[in-house]
C-alpha cells in the first residue's frame, strides 16, 4: 500500500484497486463461480476461493489496514440479476456494540468484481468519509438509493477490487440490465468471531497446509479460540498494527520489584 | 447502587466496586465449592466444578452491572478461580490487558471487562488489585512509567475488599495485583466478559454434559456461553 493509498483510505473509507485480478485468474474465478452450487459455501466448492483470500492484488492492502492479526470473517458470492432492486444504505457495523467505530477499524469489506458495473447496474455506492461519522448520526431517510447526498458510485471493471471500511455508509444500486457476479471477502481481527461455512475435509486440508490460510480461516486448536489471540501474525508481510496507526507503550509491565520492567 | 450508577462510576474511573455482592449463606456455599476445586487442582476449570460457578455467570447482583457496562450482547470470555498464598511475591506488576490489541479506539470503547469476586478479605497488605482511576481514557500509547515497585505508581487506588465484594474493571485500565504480604490467602473468582461478536477462550464442548444442560436451558446463558444461534448474527445477539 502506498502512502497515498493509505491517506485515501483513511480519509475516504474506501480504495479502488483496478486490475487487481489479472485476466487469466478472472476467467478461473468466473468458471469456479458458475460451477458453484451454493454461493454461501464457496470454500467447499473450489480451492480457488480459498487462495483468493490472500491474493497479491489486494491482500497486502487488507493486511496493512487490519494488521498482522487479520483473519476472514466471511466469503460470499453474489449473482445480481436484471431487475434487482439493490441494497439500501447501511453500515455493516451498525448492530455491533462496544466499539467507538469512527476511530476504529473492525473490518474491511472486499468486493471482487467478476463483471463490469455501471451507474445503474448493481454499482456499489458509498458516502466518502462516513466511516468517521459518529454512530449516533442517523442515515438520511431517503426513498431511493440514488438520493443519498454526497454519495459516490464506485463503478468497476472486471478484475477491480473495492476495499471498504466496515463502518462506511454503503449501498448497492438497482440493476437494470445484465447479470453481475462478484465475490465479497470480509476481513476482521483474529479475536473476533467468524461467519464462514463449516469447512469440509478437502478445504481444511488446503488451508492447513499454509500458516497464513490457517490464520485467515481460523482453523487449528490454537487459532479457533481466543488464547493468545491478541498477538497472532500472518507471515511474509511487513509488520502492521493496522489503521488508524496507533502507538504502544514501550514498557508493558512495570513495578513488580522482584522482576525487571519489560 | 443501581446498574446505571455503576456504569457511571465505571465510565469515569475504569472500574467499579460492588460491595456485598455475595451474602453470607451464598458466600459460604461459593467458598466451600472454591476450596473443593482448589483441592482438586481445578481452579482453571472452575465452571465444571460446581453449579454455583455457573450461577455466578448470571448472578442477580452482578449480571445487571455487567449488562449496563458491556451491553446487551455480553458474553463470557472465560471463568476461573485464583489463589494467591500468604506472604508471596507474586504481584503482577502494572500493566494494561489490552496493550497488544489493534484496530479499536480503546479510550472510547469497551471491549473486555473483568469481574473479580473476592471470597476472602483482601487487606491493605494483601494481594490487592489496584487501578489508576481514569487510565482507561488515556490516549493510546500513553507510556507506562518506568517505576520499580507497585507502590510507586502515582494516583493509584488499592481495592481493599471484604469477602463477597466484587470489582468490575475495564481491560484498558492500568492495573496491578500487589504482592501478598498478609496472612490471608487471596481467593478470587475471575470472570471476563466480552461481546458476542468476539471469540471466547473455551468451546462449549469443554463443559460437562451436566453444565451444558444448565446452559442450554436458558436464552441468556446460551448467549453468555457463546452457544451459536444459527438464525442470529453474532453482531445482533441480545440478552432478554
Amino acid at each position: 500500500m502506498t502512502d497515498q493509498q493509505r491517506i485515501d483510505f483513511e480519509a475516504r473509507g474506501y480504495l479502488i484497486l483496478e486490475k487487481a485480478l489479472p485476466g487469466s485468474e478472472l476467467d478461473e474465478a468466473r468458471r469456479a463461480f458458475d460451477a458453484a452450487p451454493d454461493l454461501s459455501e464457496l470454500p467447499n466448492h473450489d480451492s480457488i476461493f480459498i487462495h483468493l483470500s490472500q491474493h497479491a492484488g489486494f491482500f497486502p492492502h487488507v493486511h496493512r489496514i487490519i494488521g498482522d492479526v487479520v483473519q476472514l470473517r466471511s466469503i460470499t458470492g453474489s449473482l445480481i440479476v436484471p431487475g434487482d432492486s439493490g441494497c439500501g444504505w447501511h453500515r455493516a457495523t451498525a448492530s455491533m456494540l462496544g466499539v467507538h467505530h469512527p476511530l476504529s477499524t473492525v473490518g474491511v469489506v472486499t468486493v471482487l468484481h467478476l463483471d463490469p458495473t455501471a451507474d445503474d447496474d448493481a454499482c456499489v455506492a458509498v458516502v466518502p468519509g462516513s466511516h468517521r461519522f459518529r454512530s449516533e448520526l442517523s442515515i438520511p431517510d431517503v426513498d431511493r438509493i440514488e438520493e443519498m447526498p454526497h454519495a459516490v458510485r464506485l463503478n468497476a471493471a472486471p478484475g477491480t477490487v473495492l476495499l471498504l471500511h466496515a463502518n462506511i455508509w454503503q449501498a448497492r444500486l438497482p440493476n437494470a440490465t445484465g447479470t453481475r457476479r462478484s465475490l465479497t471477502y470480509v476481513y476482521n481481527h483474529c479475536w473476533m468471531r467468524q461467519a464462514l461455512p463449516a469447512l469440509q475435509s478437502d478445504a481444511q486440508g488446503a488451508i492447513a497446509a499454509s500458516h497464513n490460510l490457517s490464520q485467515l480461516f481460523g482453523i487449528g486448536p490454537d487459532l479457533s479460540r481466543a488464547t493468545g489471540y491478541w498477538s497472532r501474525s500472518v507471515e511474509g508481510y511487513p509488520s502492521s498494527h493496522g489503521l488508524p496507526e496507533r502507538k504502544f507503550s514501550e514498557l508493558k509491565v512495570v513495578g513488580q520489584g522482584v522482576k525487571p520492567n519489560k | 447502587m443501581t446498574p446505571s450508577q455503576a456504569r457511571d462510576q465505571y465510565d469515569a474511573q475504569g472500574y467499579v466496586i460492588i460491595r456485598g455482592a455475595l451474602k453470607s449463606g451464598e458466600l459460604k456455599r461459593v467458598q466451600d465449592a472454591f476450596d473443593r476445586a482448589q483441592e482438586n487442582d481445578a481452579l482453571g476449570d472452575i465452571l465444571n466444578q460446581d453449579d454455583v460457578f455457573v450461577d455466578m455467570v448470571d448472578h442477580p447482583a452482578l449480571l445487571p452491572v455487567v449488562r449496563a457496562v458491556v451491553g446487551e450482547d455480553a458474553q463470557l470470555r472465560y471463568g476461573r478461580g485464583g489463589l494467591i498464598k500468604p506472604h508471596s511475591d507474586t504481584g503482577s506488576g502494572w500493566h494494561c490487558d489490552l496493550s497488544e490489541i489493534g484496530g479499536i479506539n480503546l479510550p472510547e470503547s469497551i471491549i473486555m471487562t473483568k469481574l473479580f469476586t473476592y471470597l476472602e478479605t483482601v487487606p491493605e497488605t494483601g494481594a490487592c488489585l489496584a487501578c489508576v482511576p481514569g487510565s482507561h481514557r488515556y490516549e493510546m500509547g500513553h507510556p507506562l512509567p518506568d517505576l520499580d515497585d507497585h507502590e510507586d505508581m502515582p494516583h493509584q487506588v488499592k481495592m481493599v475488599a471484604e469477602a463477597g465484594d466484587a470489582v468490575l474493571m475495564n481491560g484498558f485500565t492500568w492495573h496491578a495485583r500487589f504482592h501478598n504480604r498478609s496472612d490471608i490467602p487471596r481467593k478470587v473468582l475471575e470472570y471476563s466478559y466480552i461481546h458476542s461478536w468476539m471469540k471466547t477462550q473455551y468451546e462449549f464442548s469443554d463443559f460437562s454434559a451436566h453444565v451444558q444442560s444448565l446452559i442450554l436451558a436458558d436464552h441468556n446463558r446460551r448467549q453468555l456461553f457463546g452457544v451459536p444461534e444459527p438464525e442470529v448474527s453474532d453482531y445482533e445477539r441480545r440478552l432478554v
